[in-house]
């Protein structure tokens, strides 16, 4: 219901909410059950690592339990917040780690087939698209993650990232262009 | 630009239509001006989305992580029934102090055999809290937190008998946050620290501390004395072999008797909470196995 692409209706989201905030154990599963897919991809995406990826997404949604209350209706998607707490615990966990010494994705993943052929034919594990996102820009990435791994609109990418609609297309217009270059041309090492 | 701009919005509303489902030849056909342009960055967003919707939780986390946000769940339902709900929770723990500076007037006494759904309930959370931060030694609080647990499993009982499934639930979880401390404690473990400091602070917040271990930073928060969480904790390292023994007879007794308890009074509690009570003995006996384990350890 909270997925634009299902067709989810603005209405229908604020009753969804006004349950959830009135600690409605019905509402606050649906929310989860709905989003925890999602958010699970969105942060392996940007972390690359399951275990990890595992515990935050757990976070996350008590996160929402503790802090739902506090949410505003601003006309803002319900899942711009949701993102928004993902987001937070994303970039701490960048922060920590990047204080302490850890091996790379690089390290961990078998260098794929130098054939281009094959490498196009192979199928694409998230390691690999965790290292494809990790060159593209911070802004491009969060494009991606937002919208590809989140099924996020152009409009919520937009409302999540504080960037115009426009704006959100052309980094993921220029995102788009990256990954090509890399998953066919082997830039990958 | 302008031709940039336009075709930044072709390429998303194809992007929006490979995330429904649609295929590369079906968007393609909506723009066959464009289509030698967009068809390689589609096949690429199209790898990116298909190796994307593989990636799915492993099932034995999607179904941890369930179980825990229902308990979670179930906790905040019960801490919004709890008496002193509508306080603030610093006013409820200034309030608790103050019942325990009164504990003359018979209060904590009058406490010791109450359930968690009893007004009187955080009162007996407090006390305990306090005889821990009393407690110099970590042996001492391993062992008090043994007991402590032994009375979660007297509640688990009594529980029963009143059909409250929610409360059981919440109640073992209890139970089990407190093993794993007296695990960690007997261990000196790192994790010593933080559970011990959930123990200390969680009944001060309120009648139904949280049920999930959340993966909180390193708490630097001080137990109360002035004295930082980890010079409190930080001899527990120190802790001898020998001296463990005494706890691992204690908690081999508990584990006996109370996993006997709980098996009677699943015998004779009402049919709506067996389920909930089923979950209570497994989580009680995978705790207790667990802690004397690390024990043995």
């Amino acid at each position: 219901m909270l997925a634009p692409d299902r067709g989810c209706q603005v209405q229908d989201e604020r009753d969804l909410l006004r349950r959830a905030q009135d600690r409605d154990p019905a509402a606050l599963t649906q929310i989860y059950e709905e989003n925890f897919d999602r958010i699970y991809r969105y942060i392996l995406l940007k972390i690359g690592d399951r275990v990890e990826a595992e515990d935050m997404t757990q976070q996350v949604f008590l996160n929402v339990l503790r802090s739902i209350s506090s949410y505003r209706w601003r006309g803002m998607p319900f899942t711009s917040w949701l993102y928004r707490i993902a987001h937070n615990l994303v970039v701490d966990y960048l922060r920590k780690k990047s204080r302490q010494p850890t091996v790379a994705i690089d390290e961990t993943v078998p260098a794929p087939a130098s054939d281009p052929q094959q490498i196009a034919e192979q199928k694409l594990g998230i390691e690999e698209l965790a290292r494809a996102t990790g060159r593209l820009t911070a802004a491009q990435q969060e494009v991606i993650s937002l919208r590809f791994a989140g099924g996020l609109s152009i409009a919520e990418v937009a409302k999540v990232m504080g960037k115009s609609e426009n704006a959100v297309k052309a980094l993921q217009h220029s995102a788009i262009l990256a990954l090509r270059r890399t998953l066919s041309g082997g830039m990958l090492p | 630009m302008k031709k940039t701009d336009e075709f930044a919005g072709i390429l998303d509303e194809c992007v929006g239509r490979l995330l429904a489902g649609e295929s590369i030849a079906s968007c393609l056909a909506h723009y066959p001006e464009h289509a030698a342009e967009l068809e390689p960055l589609l096949r690429a967003a199209e790898k990116t989305v298909a190796g994307l919707k593989k990636v799915r939780p492993r099932e034995e986390f999607r179904e941890r992580a369930r179980y825990q946000f229902q308990a979670a769940l179930r906790e905040m339902e019960a801490e919004r029934h709890r008496p002193l709900a509508f306080f603030p929770r610093w006013a409820v723990a200034v309030s608790i102090v103050v019942v325990l500076l009164l504990a003359c007037t018979g209060t904590v006494v009058a406490s010791s055999g109450s359930l968690p759904d009893s007004p009187l309930y955080p009162v007996k959370l407090a006390a305990e809290n306090v005889r821990l931060a009393l407690t110099p030694s970590p042996q001492g609080k391993a062992e008090l937190i043994a007991r402590f647990a032994g009375e979660r499993v007297k509640e688990l009982v009594k529980l029963a008998m009143k059909g409250d499934g929610t409360l059981i639930a919440v109640t073992a979880q209890r139970l089990e946050r407190q093993l794993t401390a007296v695990a960690d404690l007997a261990a000196g473990s790192k994790a010593t620290e933080e559970s011990g400091m959930r123990l200390m602070m969680a009944p001060a917040a309120t009648a139904a501390p949280t049920t999930v271990p959340a993966p909180s930073p390193t708490p630097t928060v001080s137990s109360g004395d002035g004295a930082p969480a980890h010079e409190q904790w930080g001899d527990i390292r120190n802790a001898k072999a020998g001296k463990n023994q005494k706890l691992k007879e204690l908690l081999a007794v508990q584990v006996d008797e109370n996993l006997r308890a709980l098996e009677a009074a699943l015998e004779s509690a009402p049919e709506s909470v067996r389920p909930s009570l089923i979950q209570a003995i497994e989580i009680a006996r995978a705790a207790y196995a667990e802690a004397l384990a690390r024990l043995e350890d």
